[in-house]
């Protein structure tokens, strides 16, 4: 969890804590960060918990 | 009776306690040899990640919009939003592979530097041992390849535990994570044994 760049990014912000809280400190297991590094995918930079990516 | 070619074990524990030490003041990251290694390779196998230009404001504005969306403005106001998990914290830029490399390359480095203050410095295929020489040989080609099978078995070993002496004996102890201790305990224990039974057997 500690080297997830989108994990520090969700304590920037006390609001996108709900993200940490949502996957990160429960259900990790349907993070789309952690689903791609346990399969040894590559994650990108801006790739959310829910699968979306993150654009401008 | 101590080997005159070892450093005394106080220095080399103090030395190997300041490395993760100086790590993390350097870089931010516990260190872990075994996970740089597989950085590396992951790296060349499956290429770059896809990496965005977004500065990091942009980041998190765009982060405060899709939170926005995907859990709806009453999540964010809701006790799921916690005022005191903002933090100053900064992200940590992504290492390149080029910072792999010179870790890794430091620590050959580091070891023939080791080797060069014994005063008797000597490129071989093998171990240095007479036990190692007893079991398999005095053959340097089947030694080279008991040693290459051997640092098969700690890859595919350290993959499996995630981690290595130094990311859980080093970090992990250091940090009270069971995991690591049972690691660390498993992986010495097997090399304890190991060595013991090969005393007794020859």
């Amino acid at each position: 969890m500690s080297d997830c760049g989108m994990y520090q990014l969700f304590t920037l912000s006390g609001t996108l804590s709900v993200w940490k809280m949502r996957y990160c400190q429960s259900e990790f297991e349907k993070c789309e960060r952690f689903k791609r590094s346990a399969r040894n995918e590559p994650v990108p930079n801006n790739l959310m918990p829910n699968g979306r990516l993150l654009n401008k | 009776m101590t080997d005159p070619s070892f450093w005394p074990w106080f220095v080399g524990g103090a030395v190997l306690a300041a490395v993760p030490i100086l790590n993390w003041a350097i870089v931010r990251r516990t260190l872990a040899v075994s996970g740089r290694f597989t950085g590396l390779v992951d790296r060349i196998r499956l290429g770059p990640t896809e990496d965005t230009d977004m500065t990091e404001a942009d980041m998190v504005a765009a982060l405060q919009a899709m939170t926005e969306e995907a859990f709806g403005p009453d999540a964010i106001d809701s006790d799921l939003a916690d005022p005191t998990a903002a933090s100053d914290a900064k992200p940590r830029p992504r290492q390149d592979s080029y910072t792999h490399v010179l870790f890794l390359l430091a620590l050959v480095v580091g070891g023939f530097l080791a080797t060069l203050m014994t005063g008797d410095p000597a490129i071989t295929m093998g171990l240095d041992s007479k036990l190692f020489a007893k079991t398999f040989g005095e053959d340097p080609a089947i030694q080279a390849l008991v040693l290459a099978g051997g640092g098969v078995l700690v890859g595919f070993g350290t993959r499996m535990s995630g981690g290595c002496t130094s990311g859980h004996g080093l970090c992990g102890l250091s940090r009270f994570q069971p995991g690591s201790a049972l690691s660390t305990a498993s992986f010495f224990g097997a090399g304890i044994a190991t060595s013991f039974i090969l005393q007794v057997m020859w």
